[in-house]
């Protein structure tokens, strides 16, 4: 698909529907404060990162994420791994589990900032909760999906339960803890945005909010643009974390697998092969 | 038909084994009083229908699953769980998808804290003997259903295990592929003399293979023959079209005949 021609096309796209953009707002006299110009939106961007102020808001917003997504994985992993392997934790944990999944965590937004503030920590709180529930399943389903096979294999060598944990089940739910990786890092930068719309001092949710009460649209449209830049490159990085840790995984690349046995170096097949040659 | 009796301890000894599944519809009797012997270093292998109760036959003996009934001796000694002497092959090569090829070889080492350093040799020596030298840095995925069942033969013998237990190890693979492993498997088996149980449902390989096989018949299971095998080692592919081995496989055949045929 990338052929220089593509890459070509596409660029070639792009500038056309800009254009159109910029040409439909010039011509409609379109007001800035309903649709803006790509030209304004630019200029917004540029104005913001240059004086500093979107940088700053950038980095708060930024380290609520990746706090929120950590606490939230972490958790969501640990309490998983708990109920997946303990029928006590599963039996009195996980009706109450199942009814708080149910809820839209981002509800609880303005509980959260009334009782943890305006600051860093109802934030990280609120972005946490929605990271949390992705690892907890994915985590409780990939510990409990080991072949039944292998656990046989892993008893006849008499291994112990800890043992079949950490050699098998552990490693086996590794797909899906990755999976839930990829989905609590978008869902924690949501988390966090939605945290600073109820209540903030910084961050680009924020400014978002902020822009409104002036009706800088443009403003919006820029923050909006480097809000999508993030929340491609933080799942890029999950992502890339997750072909070199799952680097086993079929799935993960596409590979064939091959259908001859060949190539299996064994005197028999070679002598084989020597008398098919042969004759 | 004859039966060997080794003069010392046999590897195997079962007596009167049963077991007993509660199922909606009553006591399901998957293995009814089976007894037999193997002797140290012989091939025995156990034909019958699916659902004759080899494979819980099997499960009983690496101590994974317990008996109803009777008793089971590996070496004189009772089974009360698993076994760190046995080695198991199933039907499928149940490797593990994170470790190379190495690394599903030593997976007993590992589990069993026999050391990797002092194994690795051994390892390597066995990836070789099977015919897979210069994969053991690859992973399962890269291998073909044949490698992949070889690998586990390995992995059942890394450990030095006096006996192999292995259920069906070439059911899933094509008819060429198996033939040629059942040549690999009697070439291991006569280097390495150990003692092997293994389950088929195929009663040239079953003969093609053993020293003895078992007849098993279906619900309950329970032991119909043991018929012992007076076939010259090594035995080439060629021997299968051998009158003397047509008269073993239309025997064995001859008695499920009589019950109904085979159905798996």
């Amino acid at each position: 698909m990338t052929s220089p021609r593509n890459v070509a096309l596409s660029l070639v796209l792009l500038v056309v529907s800009l254009s159109a953009w910029e040409a439909v707002v010039r011509v409609a006299q379109i007001q800035a404060f309903i649709l803006p110009p790509p030209s304004q939106i630019l200029v917004a961007l540029y104005r913001g990162i240059a004086s500093g102020l979107y940088v700053k808001h950038l980095q708060v917003t930024l380290l609520e994420t990746i706090l929120g997504f950590a606490v939230g994985s972490a958790l969501g992993f640990v309490l998983g791994t708990a109920v997946a392997m303990n029928r006590y934790v599963e039996y009195f944990l996980y009706p109450y589990i199942v009814m708080f999944q149910s809820l839209p965590k981002v509800a609880l937004a303005p509980l959260i900032v009334i009782w943890f503030g305006l600051g860093l920590t109802s934030k990280v709180i609120n972005a946490a909760l929605v990271a949390f529930f992705p690892l907890l399943v994915n985590t409780m389903v990939g510990l409990r999906s080991a072949d039944e096979d292998r656990v046989s294999l892993m008893r006849s060598l008499a291994a112990s339960d800890t043992q079949i944990f950490w050699m098998l089940r552990l490693p086996n739910a590794l797909p899906f803890v990755m999976a839930g990786l990829d989905i609590a890092m978008i869902l924690a930068l949501i988390g966090a945005i939605v945290a600073e719309f109820t209540g903030a001092t910084s961050g680009l949710g924020m400014l978002i909010l902020s822009m409104t009460y002036t009706m800088d649209v443009s403003g919006q449209f820029s923050v909006l643009l480097i809000l999508s830049v993030v929340g491609l490159v933080l799942n890029r990085i999950v992502s890339l974390v997750r072909r070199r840790v799952l680097f086993w995984d079929p799935s993960e690349k596409g590979v064939e697998i091959p259908e001859s046995d060949v190539t299996a170096r064994t005197p028999l097949a070679a002598a084989r092969a020597a008398k098919e040659s042969a004759a | 038909m004859g039966r060997r009796m080794p003069p010392s301890i046999d590897a195997i000894t079962v007596k009167a084994i049963a077991k007993r599944y509660a199922s909606r519809h009553g006591t399901v009797t998957a293995l009814d009083d089976v007894t037999f012997a193997v002797g140290e270093g012989e091939f025995v292998a156990v034909v019958g229908p699916s659902g004759c109760g080899k494979s819980t036959l099997l499960k009983i003996l690496s101590g994974i699953l317990p008996s109803s009934g009777g008793e089971a001796l590996l070496r004189g000694t009772p089974i009360a769980g698993p076994r760190r002497d046995i080695g198991v092959v199933f039907q499928s090569p149940v490797l593990f998808p994170w470790r190379s090829v190495l690394d599903n070889v030593l997976l007993p080492v590992d589990v069993q804290g026999l050391g990797r350093e002092r194994h690795e040799r051994v390892a390597l020596d066995l990836i070789n003997l099977v015919g897979l030298g210069g994969f053991e840095h690859r992973y399962p995925w890269e291998l073909s259903g044949g490698m992949q069942q070889r690998v586990a033969i390995t992995r059942s013998l890394v450990h030095d295990p006096a006996m192999l237990l292995m259920d069906e190890p070439f059911g899933a693979l094509d008819a060429m592929t198996r033939e040629l492993m059942n040549l690999e498997l009697q070439r291991i088996w006569i280097e390495k003399k150990k003692t092997v149980l293994f389950i088929t449902h195929s009663i040239p390989e079953a003969v093609f293979l053993a020293d003895r096989v078992l007849v098993m018949t279906a619900r309950p299971g329970r032991l119909m023959d043991d018929v012992r095998v007076d076939l010259g080692r090594p035995r080439g592919l060629e021997a299968m079209n051998t009158p003397e081995f047509g008269r073993y496989v239309k025997a064995i055949r001859a008695q499920f005949n009589v019950k109904g045929g085979l159905d798996g």
